[in-house]
């Protein structure tokens, strides 16, 4: 899985690419949480890359989720589709967190 | 009716490192069936599901092996895949369900894996058969 960082604002843009696994997902984990350290709280993962998810990877998210809350933060999702979208749906997940279409969604919320 | 017809049939050790090359031969098995492209991910999410639990928790002891045996059925074409571990008893189909409902600070995601299998899978049976488990999953290649 590639994972690319990028800032727009005070948010930053967490976009994924190809598979979140048992694997990857750790590894992921660890990424973000490091960012959330250094003081991005405020995040997007943009999915509209992603293949593929298994639990895993919604642990990693769910953890994503409560650490940047934890510091004052969120975690906002966008571009799910396809399996990664209906993992989501059949997990709750949906309602767990916000979803929006597209990363232009989030920032334009404001 | 006919036997199912055996596809391919892997022994590993259960490492998460032998996770991915089990999964994408199930993804490519079922893409010789003809399953949709979305179908087939979920094929691999359930396969990946029951894999990596094994890999995770039926070993504490140390390290185990697993097996993984695609087979095929004709008329309707099934997509039928048995999982074979030596390790502590676990039965999918009697696993706690999962939270689907709590807020984000006391969500947990204990039991996601499984209860994805049941959702995903078409029938999903287990049997603790000579001290093993025994996961059999079905996938219909055309969906009710």
């Amino acid at each position: 899985m590639d994972v690319n960082f990028s800032k727009q604002g005070d948010w930053t843009i967490i976009a994924v690419e190809g598979r979140m696994d048992t694997v990857s997902a750790p590894e992921f984990e660890k990424m973000v949480q490091e960012r959330i350290l250094q003081g991005s709280n405020r995040l997007i993962v943009d999915f509209s890359k992603l293949d593929y998810i298994s639990s895993a990877g919604l642990r990693s998210i769910l953890v994503a989720g409560k650490n940047s809350k934890a510091k004052g933060g969120e975690l906002a999702c966008c571009g799910l589709q396809g399996v990664v979208k209906k993992v989501f749906d059949v997990s709750g997940f949906h309602k767990l967190l916000p979803i929006f279409d597209s990363k232009e969604d989030v920032l334009n919320r404001e | 009716m006919l036997e199912p017809r055996l596809l391919e049939s892997i022994q590993v050790a259960a490492r998460t490192g032998n996770l991915d090359r089990l999964v994408r031969a199930g993804g490519r098995h079922a893409a010789s069936l003809g399953f949709p492209r979305e179908r087939i991910s979920e094929i691999e999410l359930a396969v990946e599901e029951i894999l990596a639990n094994i890999c995770l928790y039926a070993y504490p002891e140390g390290e185990g092996k697993l097996s993984v045996k695609y087979l095929a059925e004709n008329h309707p074409v099934k997509l039928v895949v048995e999982i074979v571990d030596s390790g502590i008893p676990f039965n999918i189909l009697n696993a706690p369900p999962p939270d689907l409902t709590s807020e984000l600070e006391q969500r947990s995601v204990g039991g996601l894996g499984v209860y994805l299998v049941r959702e995903l899978a078409d029938a999903a049976e287990y049997e603790r058969s000579e001290s093993m488990n025994v996961v059999r999953l079905v996938f219909n290649a055309v969906t009710e």
